[in-house]
């Protein structure tokens, strides 16, 4: 009976493990917890399937951001540029 | 529509990853992605005067970095560029400019996808645009940068519990904004 309420979450720390798990940062006992709340609650197997679905676009379209020594450069290129 | 101004000072924290994101998988090169954007931000700077305000800030400079992409498949006449996507470029016209006309091979699948993951990727960019900069920033970092946890947190002065909250806001938003056509 313990064990059962350990498993057992509501639905707020559902999310928050979904989002874990999007970055593989949930433990495995949270994949559980998760995992059971979901066999009973809609709302967040949606919501799950969604989140997960985002995680999958995001890796396909392998999105990238200007390295961080390189936005510095360019700063430095425009103002100087602006000084002129 | 409001009038937009124009404020070269805050072109990198802008805009840099949105064109970053927009080149690199257009040119496929650090270096040469690197040369278009600064180059995009000089001419900028050059006819800010001719800046009318109707289009945003953003819309402007795609509109010169997409001509500079097309220069530049141009000059150096890629292969790879003329296999995956042709684009028109008018000059009329800032909105309808960017055709890309899909390769006519059925077995071609690789270049299909290749544009479907551009276009994806585009979409997420925009849809990002939406979110709060802080929301941004953090996804960004977390997302596609993949900094641990606690890095942001440090760079940010926020706890862990913080930055979730974060995270859960912006990945709620960016699906109901990717939902009808992504996802
Ligand atoms: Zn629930």
């Amino acid at each position: 009976m313990k064990l059962l309420q350990k498993l057992m979450i509501d639905c707020e720390t559902s999310a928050h493990y979904c989002d874990k798990a999007q970055y593989n940062e949930a433990t495995g006992m949270e994949r559980i917890q998760l995992k059971i709340h979901i066999l009973f609650c809609k709302i967040c197997k949606s919501h799950t399937i969604r989140n997960s679905k985002l995680t999958s676009a995001c890796n396909k379209a392998s999105l990238a951001t200007m390295p961080k020594t390189d936005k510095e450069a360019l700063r430095a290129k425009l103002n100087k540029e602006m000084s002129k | 529509m409001s009038n937009h101004i124009i404020d070269p000072t805050k072109w990198v924290d802008r805009y840099s990853d949105y064109l970053y994101n927009f080149t690199i998988v257009r040119v496929n090169d650090h270096e040469v992605a690197q040369d278009l954007i600064s180059e995009t931000f000089l001419a900028g700077l050059k006819s800010a005067k001719n800046f009318k305000g109707e289009a945003s800030e953003r819309t402007w400079l795609i509109s010169i970095l997409k001509r500079k992409i097309i220069d530049h498949y141009r000059k150096t006449n890629s292969n790879k560029g003329k296999a995956e996507v042709r684009m028109q470029y008018s000059s009329e016209d800032s909105e309808g400019d960017w055709l890309e006309e899909r390769v006519k091979d059925p077995f071609d699948k690789t270049a299909e996808d290749t544009i479907e993951n551009t276009e994806l990727g585009d979409a997420i960019y925009n849809c990002l645009d939406l979110l709060p900069s802080k929301q941004s920033t953090i996804f960004k970092m977390k997302t596609i940068d993949n900094f641990d946890t606690e890095a942001i947190c440090n760079e940010f002065n926020i706890t862990p519990s913080n930055l979730w909250v974060i995270i859960h806001r912006a990945r709620t938003s960016l699906a109901t904004c990717l939902e009808k056509n992504w996802l």
